[in-house]
């Protein structure tokens, strides 16, 4: 699992390097998720251009992001692939989270990548 | 680890040949998959990837391919954790193409399920629920969903329509706007 961390002005970009986020890394993304420090007041958006699939597992733990970032540094969403925007619609966590059809562009700006294996 | 075995018969002849290392065959008439894996999450998600290429070869709507995804992922993370829980064990699942939909079967000698204890509505979103979703997305998924007990086994069934996931999908779409 791997995810690449850009820091820009207003917000912390999280992409995240994987094609299914599913039951068997949930918490390992949670995990990576909790060790990524962001300043209050700072909104985290989280590129899922990658992500070709997401179970109601990997949303809980999307969702479960979001409740660890606490109401101070909201946690917004960005590229969704057709499956993965179905699943949002379905379970309704549409409605949460705020979705944007395209993920900010990151050219030219300093990234860090986290891999955890698994 | 995984223990998934394959093997591609294209020659109908050759059927009479695979023997209980072969899970996995396809002629020209319809396409068929059975598969075994180790409950573990690992175990499944490698081998719901396999599944994804099989179908992906099917000449299959995008749509329908991941609705089997989802629903099979749902289904057999829910054996991994409810039903063999620590004691492990193993999954089967056998698919049958149908040209706008899937059957599916799926097989697990874990502990005995209620259906009338799952819950089948989706959470409110308002209360950011990291669970309890699965059952829902399975309901709303499929067609023809049966759960039945057998001799010490767990046998769910269920099929994947193509054109009903669409409708649903739709009707959904028009609830919400």
């Amino acid at each position: 699992m791997q995810i690449r961390h850009f820091q820009t002005e207003d917000a912390v970009i999280i992409k995240i390097l994987e094609s299914r986020l599913d039951a068997a890394v949930a918490i390992i993304f949670k995990d990576m998720m909790r060790d990524t420090v962001v300043e209050d007041g700072t909104r985290v958006i989280l590129d899922l251009s990658q992500v070709q699939f997401l179970d109601s597992s990997g949303l809980g733990a999307i969702v479960g992001v979001m409740k660890l970032l606490g109401p101070t540094r909201p946690l917004e969403i960005a590229a969704l692939s057709p499956a993965v925007r179905k699943l949002f619609r379905l379970t309704r966590m549409d409605t949460v989270f705020r979705i944007h059809d395209n993920a900010p562009a990151i050219d030219g700006i300093d990234s860090d990548t986290f891999s955890i294996a698994g | 680890m995984i223990c998934i075995r394959e093997e591609l018969l294209a020659q109908p002849e050759s059927r009479s040949a695979r023997g209980d290392k072969s899970m996995i065959w396809m002629d020209e008439a319809n396409a068929d998959l059975r598969l075994r894996c180790e409950g573990t999450l690992f175990s499944v998600r490698e081998a719901l990837q396999h599944v994804h290429q099989f179908l992906s070869i099917q000449c299959m709507p995008c749509a329908l391919v991941e609705d089997v995804d989802l629903v099979l992922s749902e289904a057999m993370t829910n054996i991994v954790r409810h039903s063999y829980g620590d004691a492990g064990g193993v999954i089967e699942c056998d698919l049958v193409v149908k040209g706008t939909s899937v059957d599916c079967r799926i097989t697990d000698t874990g502990r005995s399920f209620d259906p009338a204890g799952a819950g089948r509505a989706p959470p409110e979103p308002a209360d950011l629920a990291e669970g309890g979703y699965g059952w829902f997305l399975i309901h709303s998924l499929t067609n023809k969903l049966s759960y039945t007990r057998e001799g010490g086994r767990n046998i769910l069934r269920f099929s994947v329509p193509a054109m009903q996931a669409m409708a649903k999908d739709d009707a959904e779409v028009h609830v919400l706007s």
